[in-house]
């Protein structure tokens, strides 16, 4: 999503090399579309431009602005560019949201702002500027939602022997699990985050599955484990069983053993039965703590 | 010579805004016929409840089809979104959006009379809840931040302004609502650290008259005190993207405002964070705030409180009170004195674990362990909440208020534990959830009854009427309609995918109408005798 990558890594790589003196390249084409390019004489990146709204990001030009930014910048302004008590934060300034590579940022610099060399900005190139410009669309990119920046962090909190404790008598999970077969090496299988929804949701866990960054996967078919099934008393017939496709008040679809779908008009007569082998992971939501929560996780981990 | 030409067009569009044979006239937007729906809610009250009785609970088996209408952007727009907005009627037309799209649509044949596509230049094109018309003019938001207005009559432009900034990722997305010759129109964005506004503005010429920010944007602004400092409240969120309820007696408008920013990390904005997550009364004339009641103080799990504000008169404790009503995302039903914002009766539609009860205002008081933690906190509701943007409806028939409840359960994590978070700094993952169709008895809070959508899930949007009957989206991609008094389900029809907006009806010679959306799709429903 973030940082539509672009096809002038190898310009950038370039620029980079040219730090402090002006590239003699040709220039690459300015980018399609897009508003407010950056002033006459300013690098054009071949960087998606994106909507108006999301300007495109080179992780190259970034990484170099990153350093320009360390020399010159950060102690006023920090290492996030939220600011500190000697510079405002600038995630959050207008001149840094209007600015397209370079086209406000660049002037504001030209006019002379205090950098931590004593020199004066207005001495910065276009490039280095077009590349602190980078760095400081990334920075404001970090906060989205969906920004890589946002991973989970350390979840493994609990305390394993209350876990184990709470697994074998409280919470009731060896009614149905043992640590000694269905989740036998279970710690391998998954990150930390992941053991945790895939214990508190486990219809949403991808079966199989795999050490993932914690994104359990929705959407996915049911396990056979964790289908819902029904079964269906006509007022004069035999029982029908299968597993549940719809429901509602006026219907019921099935698929049944041998594979057929079966559909029946609900009435007061016929009898219709649910059961969701997950219903004790539900009713668990409306009873187990924070605490009993993180306990678990950290007690699964240590299943190795 | 330029005074004369100005004058000149005052006084065409003057005559154009009263209204002419096809157009709306202001009075209809205070009392309108059955045979209209002149705005989203079908009326300022906000009940979507119609007087009709064509339709009811005796004879609604015999509903049947209509039309169908599928959105057509015409052969440059790939992708019209869907219809997350409603249909506005008048004289016999149906105005319907999507994201960057107008049509008009004969509500007799579901024949399309034209299409508006506008060319976009980005913004959040998540969905678009419909216009406002007044006389032949018609009202509506871009996702790039422009509120246009369009000849009802051909669909061409009358003008366009820019009501904000696509650079701080604000986006438009709300029905604007008229209110004394005044398009009000609200702002969404949850992405940056950016205040909510409502402004007013001028149906002839567009200009902007006066502008209301939900949170505070200098000394002495109400409300500063609930924040650490002044520019964690310039920044504070609180975006209005919903349309706004009206009562004309008090003249005051009810605002519904969303979640503070930073959204999830919130160490630097301590305090309940003023007026985020609030039902504010707001003079539709000056854009000054009369009353405000918080309903999520200090929010830090995504909770806007935008949810439609139910205007409606009724008893409390044998008193007849002037009332307004709210089923918020946080799960809280909430029954005020319309006339000052004091709770008269709080409780929850849909059990919650984030409270430690409620405090002398009739708040919710939030749990602190149950905001967001770094290693996760189980939470209900989940992000999406007990409710969202789907409308509820309120029938005075009844005296129920009806909402599609969600118990969903997720884990909030904190991804950035510093102490200055921006924009996001975490989320909530994973869920497992229920939905139920509540009918919340308004003197008491209490529960009625519930209707459980068995087979999976609806948050659908609701409508009332007087024929007994609650329309909703069901969980087996149809439209439902249930006995109001009961709850039972009574008749439905398979749609193409779930209901995506809330129902509407109206009368046209002689016949009762229900129109829903699903997806890219506008079906109608008829009594033919
Ligand atoms: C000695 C401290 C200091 C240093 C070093 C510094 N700044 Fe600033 N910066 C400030 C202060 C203070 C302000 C606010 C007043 C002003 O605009 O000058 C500011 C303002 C800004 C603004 C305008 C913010 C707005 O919205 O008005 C930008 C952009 C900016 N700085 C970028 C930079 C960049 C890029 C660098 C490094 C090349 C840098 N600054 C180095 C202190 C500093
Ligand atoms: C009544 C039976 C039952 C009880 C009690 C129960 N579970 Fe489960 N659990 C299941 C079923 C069924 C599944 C789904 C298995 C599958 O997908 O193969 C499951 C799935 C899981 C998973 C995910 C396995 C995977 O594939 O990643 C974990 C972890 C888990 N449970 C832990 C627990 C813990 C901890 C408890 C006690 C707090 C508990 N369970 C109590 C029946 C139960």
């Amino acid at each position: 999503m973030r940082n539509p990558v672009s096809a002038w890594t190898a310009a950038a790589l370039v620029l980079a090399g040219s730090l402090y003196v002006t590239a003699q390249e040709p220039r690459p084409q300015p980018p399609p579309g897009g508003r407010g390019g950056p002033p006459s004489g300013l690098q054009q990146p071949r960087v998606n431009a994106g909507a108006n709204d999301k300007p495109g990001v080179d992780p190259v030009a970034a990484a170099e602005g990153k350093k320009i930014w360390a020399l010159e910048c950060i102690t006023c302004h920090g290492t996030n560019a939220r600011g500190t008590d000697n510079g405002p934060n600038l995630v959050r300034s207008l001149v840094v949201l209007r600015d397209r590579f370079g086209s406000a940022l660049g002037p504001f610099l030209k006019r002379g702002h205090k950098m931590q060399s004593g020199r004066s900005s207005a001495l910065l190139s276009d490039d280095q500027v077009l590349m602190l410009a980078h760095f400081l669309r990334d920075r404001v990119n970090d906060t989205l939602r969906g920004s890589s920046e946002f991973e989970v962090k350390n979840i493994l909190t609990g305390d394993a022997k209350a876990g184990e404790a709470y697994f074998n008598t409280e919470g009731k999970c060896t009614t149905c699990h043992s640590v000694s077969a269905d989740l036998r090496g279970y710690a391998g299988k998954y990150e930390p985050v992941d053991i945790q929804q895939r214990f508190l949701f486990p219809r949403n866990a991808t079966p199989g599955g795999g050490r993932g960054r914690g994104r359990a996967g929705g959407g996915a078919a049911p396990s056979p484990a964790t289908a819902i099934t029904v079964t269906v008393t006509p007022p004069n017939g035999e029982p029908v069983s299968g597993v549940l496709l719809q429901l509602d008040d006026f219907t019921v679809s099935l698929r049944d053993a041998s594979g057929w779908f079966r559909t029946f008009t609900r009435t007061p007569a016929l009898k219709v039965t649910k059961t969701d082998p997950l219903a004790a992971h539900r009713a668990l939501l409306e009873t187990i703590t924070d605490k009993n929560m993180h306990d678990v996780v950290a007690y699964l981990e240590t299943l190795k | 010579m330029r005074r004369v030409v100005f004058v000149a067009i005052a006084i065409v569009s003057a005559a154009v805004l009263a209204g002419g044979a096809q157009g709306l006239d202001p009075a209809g937007l205070v009392k309108p016929g059955t045979d209209s729906w002149p705005m989203y809610n079908g009326d300022y009250s906000g009940r979507r409840f119609s007087t009709l009785t064509k339709i009811n609970a005796d004879n609604v088996g015999a509903l049947s089809l209509g039309w169908v209408y599928r959105l057509n952007g015409g052969a440059a727009a790939a992708n019209v979104g869907s219809i997350k907005g409603t249909p506005v009627l008048v004289n016999g037309v149906l105005y319907l959006t999507s994201p960057d799209h107008v049509w008009a649509i004969d509500a007799r044949t579901g024949r399309e009379q034209w299409h508006f596509g506008w060319d976009s230049k980005g913004g959040t094109h998540i969905g678009n809840r419909g216009v406002a018309i007044l006389g032949e003019s018609l009202f509506f938001e871009t996702p790039d931040c422009h509120l246009v207005s369009l000849n009802i009559k051909d669909g061409t432009e009358r003008w366009r302004k820019e009501i904000c900034d696509l650079d701080q990722f604000y986006y438009g997305s709300v029905a604007p609502t008229i209110i004394n010759n005044r398009v009000i129109a609200g702002v969404s964005g949850d992405d940056l650290d950016i205040p909510g506004y409502m402004q007013a503005h001028d149906p002839v010429t567009g200009e902007m008259q006066w502008r209301w920010y939900a949170v505070p944007q200098s000394k002495g602004d109400p409300g500063l005190e609930s924040w650490p400092n002044e520019d964690a409240a310039k920044h504070g969120g609180g975006m209005t993207w919903q349309p706004v309820t009206y009562d004309p007696d008090l003249n005051l408008m009810y605002v519904t405002t969303g979640n503070p920013q930073p959204v999830i990390a919130h160490k630097n904005r301590a305090g309940d964070n003023l007026f985020t997550a609030s039902i504010v009364a707001l003079n539709p004339d000056t854009g000054k705030m009369a009353w405000a009641f918080q309903s999520s103080p200090h929010d830090t799990h995504d909770w806007d409180s935008t949810q439609t504000a139910v205007v409606f008169d009724g008893e409390i404790n044998g008193q007849p009170r002037k009332l307004i009503a709210q089923a918020a995302r946080n799960g809280h039903f909430f029954v005020l004195d319309r006339t000052n914002g004091k709770a008269l009766v709080s409780s929850d539609y849909a059990k919650t674990n984030w409270t430690l009860g409620y405090n002398d205002r009739g708040q919710p008081i939030p749990n602190p362990a149950k905001n967001p933690q770094v290693d996760g906190a189980l939470v209900t509701p989940n992000q999406g909440g007990a409710a969202n943007w789907p409308p509820p409806t309120f029938s005075p028939q009844t005296g129920l208020f009806y909402v599609n409840a969600t118990r969903a359960f997720s884990v909030y994590y904190i991804y950035d534990p510093g102490d200055n978070p921006q924009g996001w700094g975490g989320t909530d993952r994973g869920g497992w959830g229920e939905s139920m169709l509540q009918a919340i008895d308004y003197k008491t809070g209490k529960i009625r009854w519930s209707h459980k959508w068995e087979g999976g899930s609806s948050r659908a949007g609701l409508l009332s009427t007087a024929g007994n009957l609650v329309f909703s989206g069901g969980a087996s991609n149809d439209l439902v309609a249930l006995n109001a008094t009961t709850g039972e389900a009574l008749w439905h029809a398979g749609l193409n995918g779930s209901a995506s907006n809330g129902a509407i009806t109206y009368e046209l010679d002689g016949k009762q109408y229900v129109v829903v959306g699903a997806g890219d799709m506008l079906w109608t429903f008829v009594m033919n005798h």
